[in-house]
């Protein structure tokens, strides 16, 4: 009985203290805020914007009411809402390979040799036998450029179905996908992990990047995923930061969203890899700590 | 603080000395020198045990480095690789021989764990070893270089004969222990770790999805009541251990301790070395012991093997440690001495500047995360190019050299030579680095006007390191 006293005074103590602590946000929390709903949401905006850009394509092949501007507008809506999503490219976006499919940097040499080929065109073709570099939005977007022929407009139908079907397999993987990530703290702190390391991908991508319209939703959409947009009851990460942090997160998000210039980025870059991944023990790197692997 | 041994006198004041009881009183207070003393015999059972382990644990070190197809990641890979000042003549041997490096230094292990040529053994280990730590500075691991000072310490002291040993390699391998212990917990003693409790809580608040103790371990109070008895534990479990009463309880906790960093953190067999290793601050003849508990809990009748050892005191009698070995013995002192406390006569503060930092025991102090460019100016054209490290560093390497102000400079004359090569002049390299360390908002931590490709490998870091903000 006496030996069990401080035994019990401990536990008591350990107790209080838990009791006592603030109630600091969880990760699996703070992730499940935005992947259970929001981000599914966002992956069916798109695969809504891609649904949009197949109806126009088809619209305009067929002679009727369509217009080239119908479908350029729609493919910049649905390289929005894509490029929008940017810090959330991974999990079903790495396992299909979707950035290799939606929109890559295309050859304008490579896609006028398949357009006389002459062999069939179609979305499985152009997934299955072609590559990045003539498909996906920016092979529209270069073919709507010169004169449209039957067989351009066989090739810009198949590229927004081939866009389109990888946007519904998206939203329909994510759906399934995102409430795992903040099921619990490990899956949290992976999928954290991520989407920093894909945001500062696209940061580093955003220095040659000389359309603004994706230089804006490309911020934007890092700014949401780090900070919220002030609208949604997520806040992004934000919560897991100190004020401090958060605050210099926020303002230089505005200022790289106001003017993406190089020395903007280059804030944002150094705010996200010193004081976002030290504070949130990211990729904790042990200068000092005789780790040895 | 005495042994445990060391109080016991001999029994019946006879001739005859149990060489696992350790020197007798009368011995042990002999009026003699220092190196008489230091070669008094004691029982040589945890000498052996100490020899073993140190053995095992470098075969396993050196196996798991094959394993793991570290000599190609790590040796041959890279193109180039981050050489300490003056050592740049330091190179790895083409692919056959590096690979028979690191297989003889597991036959060196098994010659040492196996007390044959001990001496020799332990000579060859450890120059073997040190080349091989010294072929690239980003592979720089505290107790990388205890290993080698300990095979230094092997290859110095007195061997066992007759059961015994000279009591000055007990001493010296508990003194090489000690001293990590203790200046690892005198590096402790600064704000970050004793009131912010950083960069511990930043470490176990990565930690939540640990089992059972996961939930806890992000708030405030468990990152630093953890420092606090993490530096209690280091600055003073060398007494526990070498006051009997307390050394169970002492080695349960350092179990338990070394244990749980391992759960925690990634840190390799940092736990393993000093698990196995500290029991040398145990009687000398703790070994015999445990296998007479042994025996008695199995109720099975001593072997030769395990029975006491009983030997003649004129096979046991005092041989004054040799010249060489005691000069050697109080050169390791120095140096053991000097090594950690260096920094105090360097600029600035080696938690933000690292001058001081190596071979010091300055473990797990830091938490950094940095960013680093380089701008190379072509002198010829006046035109800037804004690199990153990996230019010349793989990514090991330069996850290494970026967050250890040395590794900018020595990545900085890497970058110079490249582009040298490339372009056939000489070129300027600046660093534009920022480093977030302990929980405090990124600050530029390198000159951004200094010509790092000009600088001194032996610079001081203060004269390219920016103060501390």
């Amino acid at each position: 009985m006496t030996r069990s006293r401080p035994m019990l005074l401990i536990g008591a103590l350990v107790l209080g203290a838990v009791a006592c602590s603030d109630d600091a946000p969880r990760r699996g929390g703070t992730v499940a805020a935005m992947t259970d709903g929001v981000v599914p949401a966002d992956w069916s905006v798109f695969a809504e914007q891609a649904r949009a850009l197949d109806v126009a394509t088809e619209q305009l092949c067929a002679g009727g009411n369509g217009e080239v501007a119908d479908v350029s507008s729609a493919v910049a809506s649905s390289r929005d809402a894509w490029t929008y999503l940017n810090p959330w490219w991974f999990g079903p976006v790495m396992d299909r390979r979707s950035r290799f499919v939606v929109d890559s940097d295309v050859e304008r040499a490579e896609i006028e040799e398949l357009l006389d080929n002459g062999e069939p065109i179609d979305a499985a073709a152009l997934r299955d036998l072609y590559g990045a570099d003539q498909r996906g939005l920016g092979a529209i977007d270069s073919v709507l450029s010169a004169t449209l022929d039957e067989r351009a407009c066989e090739f810009v139908l198949a590229n927004a179905e081939l866009v389109r079907i990888e946007a519904d397999a998206l939203a329909g993987d994510w759906a399934d996908y995102g409430p795992m990530l903040g099921a619990d703290d490990a899956a949290a702190n992976e999928a954290i992990e991520l989407m920093v390391n894909e945001s500062l991908f696209a940061l580093a991508a955003l220095r040659n990047e000389t359309d603004a319209a994706v230089a804006d939703a490309t911020l934007r959409g890092i700014e949401w995923a780090m900070v919220g947009d002030g609208t949604d009851t997520a806040a992004g990460i934000a919560p897991l930061l100190d004020d401090d942090v958060a605050v210099q997160l926020a303002e230089r998000l505005t200022a790289a969203i106001e003017d993406p210039s190089d020395a903007n980025l280059m804030d944002v870059e150094v705010t996200i890899t010193t004081n976002v991944v030290s504070a949130l023990g990211l990729a904790v790197q042990f200068s000092d700590a005789d780790g040895d692997g | 603080m005495p042994t445990a041994t060391a109080e016991r006198p001999g029994p019946n004041g006879s001739d005859l000395v149990d060489a696992t009881a350790g020197p007798t009183l009368r011995q042990a207070r002999a009026p003699t020198g220092w190196r008489e003393q230091l070669g008094r015999p004691v029982p040589s059972a945890s000498y052996v045990a100490f020899r073993w382990a140190f053995g095992a644990l470098v075969v396993i070190g050196q196996v798991r480095f094959l394993a793991r197809g570290w000599v190609e990641e790590f040796y041959l890979a890279p193109d180039v690789h981050l050489t300490y000042p003056g050592l740049e003549w330091v190179r790895p041997l083409p692919a056959p021989a590096m690979y028979a490096v690191v297989l003889g230094l597991a036959g060196l292990g098994v010659a040492i764990a196996a007390g044959w040529r001990t001496r020799v053994a332990a000579a060859m280990f450890a120059i073997a070893f040190t080349y091989t730590e010294l072929i690239d500075a980003a592979l720089y691991l505290n107790h990388y270089w205890f290993i080698s000072l300990a095979a230094v310490v092997l290859a110095v002291v007195p061997t066992p004969r007759e059961g015994a040993v000279a009591w000055v390699s007990v001493l010296a391998m508990r003194g090489q222990l000690a001293v990590v212990y203790v200046f690892a917990g005198l590096a402790k003693l600064n704000e970050d770790w004793l009131l912010r409790g950083e960069p511990l809580s930043t470490w176990l608040a990565a930690r939540t999805d640990r089992p059972l103790i996961g939930p806890i371990l992000d708030e405030p109070f468990v990152g630093l009541g953890l420092s606090w008895a993490g530096a209690l534990f280091d600055l003073t479990i060398v007494g526990w251990l070498l006051w009997r009463r307390s050394r169970p309880i002492a080695y349960i906790a350092l179990v338990v301790f070394h244990v749980a960093t391992a759960a925690l953190f990634q840190i390799g067999m940092f736990p393993a070395v000093m698990i196995l290793l500290t029991p040398i601050f145990f009687s000398p003849s703790w070994p015999h012991e445990l296998a007479r508990r042994v025996r008695s809990v199995l109720a099975v009748e001593p072997t030769t093997s395990l029975a006491p050892v009983t030997v003649e005191p004129a096979r046991t009698k005092r041989r004054p440690v040799g010249r060489v070995v005691f000069g050697v013995f109080v050169a390791m002192a120095a140096l053991n001495l000097m090594l950690p406390l260096r920094h105090y006569v360097a600029e600035g503060n080696v938690r933000w500047n690292d001058d001081g930092y190596l071979l010091s025991w300055r473990v797990m102090l830091t938490e950094r995360a940095s960013h680093v460019r380089f701008n190379v100016t072509d002198t010829l054209t006046g035109a800037t190019e804004r690199v990153a490290a990996e230019t010349v560093l793989t990514d090991w390497q330069a996850a290494s050299a970026v967050v250890r102000a040395d590794l900018i400079l020595a990545t900085g004359h890497l970058i110079a030579a490249h582009y040298r090569d490339r372009l056939g002049r000489d070129v300027e390299v600046r660093a534009d680095a920022f480093v977030a360390w302990n929980g405090r908002l990124a600050a530029r931590w390198v000159d951004p006007t200094v010509n790092l490709a000009a600088l001194s490998r032996f610079a001081p870091a203060s004269a390219y390191v920016l103060d501390r903000p």
